[in-house]
């Protein structure tokens, strides 16, 4: 039997009518959401992901501004643009997309004012997560914890393994689970028992940025697997699940593409309204 | 049968306070200065008091500059928050410790946000927190620190292993899973809801247990050959025992703390070593 899907993309659409509906109550109180987005143009700067990011606060009300910076910008041009927008009042939440090496990413999200940290990730926000202070939490680990919640399937007590131990999706999203009482391992590339540990997940995160690397073999029959990565492999989209075999032993997936993707950017903007209470 | 070998927390501190005394000899010559680490105490509670002192002895025997504010327990959330302030700007202190449980007056977490993060020795502070999460320079909480000097003392080897930690107290738990997931282990975090807790012990290479309830883990949950680390402190017919059962998993364990004498005298030392560090950077010492 196949497993069944967790179909991202109508839930992120559900929560952009929230989402609209939430931005309206707020323009009553004259709060009006401003996000903007910093780049700095490189191959890893995501221009595409900014636009179809601009494109959804323009259908739900949301006031937002892209930064585009000259691939020839220095740490000073990114910083001196963060600090203008910290005190910009018509923006709410600053997001940063990934920077080219010369810039130090680091320094930059130190930068910015914690209350304008829509992703969630100054190290103050992070720090107040970890110790249940939940105000701001990083959203694409925010969304994987909505389609989770989908499955309708209780957290507590379950056995649940992150494969990926990235500060932006691993360890939040590992928290988040505990929080919801799962007991929680940790996996990463240099794991041994790789797989004597997935197979007995109960909820399974896989987000590694290696192509299919997680097996049908791998899974324990039944679990929820949910697939963070997106990986070009030969002009088509893959996750880090290999999703044919896999979906013969899971009792739920997440598809690539369709999944945890369409989820972050909804998260995003969600987060967004949180800023502006 | 083969029983285990004991890491003793007063050994390993001892070997920890011996090289901050080589360091502070250097660093003092080349500044003329010493660290200094301020202690707060709010009112009368024997176990604090102890503690303080403890802090305070260790501190001048290692010849660090220390200052120890003794108020009543009345003293109010402004004042203490005042005397913060000026413990924050203060050339002579590098690490300022407010000695917690606080009277229930005082919010904790107003007072623990307070104190400059470069001085936060106790590794409290949320950016310290949250700088330890994404592994960039902080100061590491005195306790999971302790706890990792153990391993290291051992030589023992993280990578790929199977770390077990029991317990997910912001403290102890969580800090010391972040630790042991950056030295490449895997790491499970475990508590009183997880389902069969003796199974998922049984997969530890090395095993923290920070619950707070006596002798809980026995032998029987110890994989042959682990190493056991037991930060517990409970008092149990007037004597201290662990989490773990001491006589039954040291059959079972190739290395293990004792209790007392295991985790709890390496705290205090680790406090030194944070201040240290906060001096050596406030000096741009290497």
């Amino acid at each position: 039997m196949a497993a069944r899907i967790i179909d991202g993309s109508a839930i992120a659409k559900e929560l952009q009518q929230k989402i609209k509906a939430d931005v309206a109550k707020l323009k009553e109180q004259n709060k009006t959401p401003g996000l903007a987005i910093v780049l700095v143009n490189s191959p890893v700067a995501r221009t595409n992901i900014a636009e179809l990011k601009k494109r959804m606060c323009d259908s739900v009300g949301i006031y937002c501004e892209v930064h585009t910076l000259n691939s020839l910008s220095g740490q000073a041009n990114v910083m001196a643009l963060v600090e203008k927008l910290n005190a910009d009042p018509k923006i709410t939440g600053i997001n940063i997309h990934p920077m080219p090496n010369h810039i130090d990413y680091r320094a930059v999200v130190h930068a910015i004012d914690p209350l304008k940290d829509v992703e969630g990730i100054h190290p103050m926000n992070l720090g107040n997560f970890l110790i249940g202070d939940k105000q701001y939490i990083p959203f694409t680990p925010r969304g994987i914890m909505k389609l989770l919640e989908s499955t309708g399937i209780e957290l507590k007590g379950k056995r649940a393994v992150i494969v990926g131990r990235s500060q932006h999706v691993g360890l939040p999203v590992g928290f988040l689970l505990l929080e919801q009482h799962a007991t929680v391992s940790f996996a990463h590339s240099r794991s041994w028992y790789l797989e004597q540990l997935t197979c007995q997940a109960d909820v399974l995160i896989v987000a590694t940025g290696h192509p299919e690397m997680i097996t049908g073999s791998m899974v324990k029959p039944g679990a929820i697997v949910i697939d963070v990565g997106t990986n070009l492999v030969g002009g088509h989209l893959v996750g880090d699940v290999e999703h044919d075999s896999v979906n013969q032993v899971a009792g739920w997936i997440t598809p690539v593409p369709g999944g945890v993707g369409p989820m972050t950017v909804a998260m995003l903007l969600n987060n967004l309204i949180g800023c502006c209470d | 049968m083969m029983s285990a070998k004991l890491i003793k927390g007063p050994e390993v501190a001892a070997a920890i306070r011996d090289q901050i005394a080589v360091d502070l000899a250097s660093m003092k010559e080349k500044t003329g200065k010493v660290p200094g680490l301020a202690v707060i105490l709010l009112g009368e509670d024997p176990a604090s008091k102890a503690y303080v002192g403890n802090k305070e002895k260790t501190s001048k025997a290692l010849g660090f500059y220390s200052v120890v504010h003794r108020i009543p327990a009345e003293t109010t959330q402004e004042v203490l928050l005042k005397m913060i302030d000026d413990l924050n700007k203060d050339e002579d202190i590098h690490g300022i410790l407010v000695q917690l449980p606080l009277p229930g007056h005082i919010q904790e977490k107003a007072v623990i946000d307070a104190i400059a993060v470069e001085k936060d020795v106790d590794g409290f502070h949320p950016i310290n927190v949250g700088n330890l999460m994404i592994g960039d320079d902080c100061y590491i909480p005195c306790t999971p620190h302790g706890c990792m000097k153990m391993l290291e003392y051992i030589g023992y080897d993280l990578k790929g292993k199977n770390a077990v930690v029991v317990g997910r107290s912001n403290i102890v738990g969580k800090p010391v899973a972040l630790l042991l997931l950056q030295q490449h282990a895997t790491v499970t975090i475990c508590h009183s809801r997880t389902a069969d807790l003796a199974a998922v012990c049984r997969e530890a290479d090395v095993l923290v247990v920070a619950v707070g309830r006596a002798e809980m883990v026995n032998g029987d949950w110890i994989k042959p050959g682990a190493v056991v680390i037991d930060v517990g402190i409970n008092r149990v017919d007037d004597k201290l025992v662990g989490d773990v059962h001491f006589e039954s998993a040291k059959e079972k364990a190739s290395y293990i703390t004792p209790v007392p004498g295991g985790v709890g005298p390496m705290t205090i030392t680790m406090l030194m070593l944070n201040t240290l560090e906060s001096f050596r950077r406030k000096h741009n010492l290497k």
